[in-house]
C-alpha cells in the first residue's frame, strides 16, 4: 500500500470509519512509514484542537428576543393562519391528481369567462328596436340571440351569418320629366309605343343602352332620348351607397278622339 | 498508536448506539407531541432550555460573529416554535434542530456573499467593523503561565480564523464532526446529503486546515 492511497484514508481511519481489514492494512503502513505517521499525528492534533475550541455561551437575553419575535408574529396571527391554510390547501391540490386537474379546469374556465366578459364590455349588445320579437320582452330576445352573440364575441360567427340584410332601392325618375315628355309627345298621330333598356349610373345620369321595342315614329324615340340625357335620376342604392343600375322604360301613346 | 487510543476516549464507538437511536426517535416524537398537546409554551421552553446553547454555538462557528449567530438563533427557535408540532420523528430531535440551524446559517452566509459580489458590503468588513472583543476572550486564562495562555489563545484564534475561511459546506461538516462530535449519519441527515459526501467534506476540510495550520500542528 503506497503513501498516496493511505493519506486519502487517514481522516476515515481517525473516525474509525474504515472496514476492519482495510483499517489494519492502513495501520500497518503507518507503523512502517514515518511520513504518513507524522501526517496522521498532525491530523489527530488538529482534531483535538478543534474539539477544545471554547464553547461560546449564548447571551441571557436570547430567550427574551425569541419571545419578542414570537409575540410579533402572533400579532399577524389571522393573516398568517390564512396564508398557512391556503398554502396547505394548495399543496394538497398540487399533490392530488384529481384535484389538480379540477383546479386547472376551473382556472381555465375562469380565465375564459373573464376575457369573454371583457370582450362583451367592449362590444355591448344592441337590441334592434325594429325587431318585432322585442314585443315579447328584451330578456327573451336576448336569450334567443345569446348563442349568436357568444359566437360573435369569440369571432366564431359563420360568414353567412355575418352578412347583414341589404337595404336597397331602385333608380327613379322624377314624374315631372315624364310629364314634360308626355306633353311634348301629345300631337296628332297614331297610337305608338316603345320600350328602352336604360343604364343609370351612380351620379344619376341615364343613357339608353338598348331599344327593346322601336316606335313607328322615330321622332318619339329621339325626343325621349333628348329628355333622358338632360334628366337627373335618383340612382339605385344598396346599404346607403349609390350604385349603377338598369331601368326598363316603356312608353305607350294612345290617341283619344272626341 | 497513542493518537488512536486518545481518539477512542474522546469519541466512544457510536455503532452500537445506532439501533437504539432509531427506536428512541419514535419515542422522542411521541413525548414531544404529548408535551405540545398538554402545554405548547412549556414544551417550547423545554426545547429552548435544552438546545439554545448548542444552536447558538453552531451558528457562531459557522458564521464567526456573535450578532449574526444571535439573529440566526432567533430565526431557528422561531421556526421550531411554528413547526414543532410537525416533527415526524424520522431523525432525532437534535438532528432536526441542527438541520434547521444549518439551513438558516447557510442562507445567511449566501446573503452576505451576494452583498459582497454586488460590492456593497463584505462580511469581513462587517465583522471587522462590528466586532468587539468579548469579555470572556480577554479574561480567559488557561495554561500554567500567562505566556502559555497567550500562546493557547493565539493558536485558537488561528484555528478559528482558518475555520471561517473554509468553504461553507466543509466548515459545517468539520464543525459538526470535530466540534460538536456528531456521527457521520447524523451529519448526513442534518445536511441532507449522502454519507459519501459527508466523508468527502470532512476529509477535505481537515486537509485544508492541516495545510493552513502547518506550523501550529508541529
Amino acid at each position: 500500500m503506497n503513501c498516496r492511497a493511505v493519506t486519502k484514508h487517514l481522516s476515515l481511519l481517525l473516525d474509525e470509519r474504515l472496514e476492519s481489514e482495510f483499517a489494519v492494512e492502513v495501520s500497518e503502513h503507518l507503523w512502517s512509514c514515518r511520513k504518513c505517521n507524522r501526517e496522521f499525528m498532525r491530523l489527530s492534533r488538529l482534531r483535538q484542537q478543534l474539539h477544545s475550541l471554547r464553547r461560546v455561551p449564548a447571551p441571557q437575553y436570547l430567550r427574551h428576543l425569541v419571545r419578542l419575535h414570537i409575540a410579533e408574529a402572533q400579532n399577524d396571527y389571522v393573516v398568517k393562519r390564512l396564508r398557512e391554510f391556503l398554502e396547505l390547501r394548495w399543496s394538497r391540490i398540487r399533490t392530488t391528481e384529481r384535484l389538480w386537474y379540477v383546479a386547472r379546469f376551473l382556472g381555465t374556465a375562469s380565465a375564459f369567462v373573464f376575457f369573454f366578459a371583457l370582450c362583451s364590455a367592449m362590444n355591448p349588445i344592441y337590441i334592434d328596436l325594429r325587431d318585432r320579437a322585442l314585443e315579447r320582452g328584451p330578456s327573451q330576445n336576448l336569450r334567443q340571440n345569446l348563442g349568436v352573440y357568444v359566437l360573435k364575441n369569440l369571432g366564431l360567427v359563420p360568414v353567412e351569418m355575418q352578412r347583414k340584410p341589404i337595404s336597397s332601392s331602385e333608380p327613379m325618375i322624377n314624374d315631372l320629366y315624364l310629364l314634360k315628355f308626355g306633353e311634348s309627345a301629345s300631337r296628332t298621330g297614331s297610337d305608338d309605343s316603345f320600350s328602352v333598356f336604360t343604364v343609370v349610373d351612380r351620379s344619376g345620369s341615364a343613357k339608353i343602352q338598348n331599344v327593346l321595342e322601336y316606335p313607328a315614329d322615330s321622332r318619339l324615340l329621339h325626343s325621349f332620348n333628348h329628355m333622358l340625357s338632360s334628366a337627373q335620376l335618383r340612382p339605385a342604392s344598396q346599404n346607403g351607397r349609390a350604385v349603377d343600375s338598369h331601368l326598363v322604360l316603356s312608353f305607350s301613346k294612345i290617341c283619344v278622339y272626341d | 498508536m497513542d493518537a488512536l487510543a486518545e481518539n477512542e476516549k474522546m469519541f466512544p464507538k457510536e455503532i452500537a448506539l445506532e439501533r437504539y437511536e432509531s427506536e428512541a426517535t419514535v419515542a422522542e416524537r411521541e413525548a414531544l407531541l404529548e408535551r405540545i398537546r398538554a402545554d405548547k409554551e412549556k414544551a417550547f421552553d423545554g426545547l429552548f432550555e435544552q438546545y439554545h446553547s448548542m444552536v447558538f454555538h453552531l451558528a457562531f462557528r459557522i458564521l464567526g460573529d456573535r450578532e449574526e449567530a444571535l439573529d440566526v438563533s432567533q430565526e431557528v427557535f422561531f421556526t421550531i416554535y411554528r413547526k414543532m408540532h410537525r416533527f415526524r420523528g424520522e431523525s432525532s430531535l437534535k438532528t432536526w434542530i441542527f438541520r434547521i440551524a444549518i439551513n438558516r446559517a447557510s442562507n445567511r452566509c449566501r446573503w452576505w456573499n451576494r452583498l459582497r459580489r454586488r460590492g456593497t458590503v463584505s462580511l469581513d468588513e462587517h465583522l471587522g467593523r462590528n466586532r468587539n472583543p468579548d469579555l470572556s476572550e480577554t479574561l480567559e486564562a488557561e495554561g500554567n503561565s500567562p505566556e502559555d495562555a497567550l500562546l493557547l489563545q493565539e493558536k485558537r484564534s488561528e484555528i478559528e480564523r482558518w475555520l471561517l475561511r473554509l468553504p461553507i459546506h466543509q466548515r459545517i461538516a468539520v464543525v459538526m464532526r470535530d466540534v460538536e462530535g456528531m456521527s457521520y449519519e447524523d451529519i448526513a441527515e442534518a445536511m441532507q446529503v449522502s454519507l459519501g459526501t459527508v466523508k468527502s467534506r470532512i476529509a477535505r476540510g481537515r486537509e485544508e486546515l492541516k495545510r493552513r495550520l502547518n506550523g501550529e500542528l508541529g
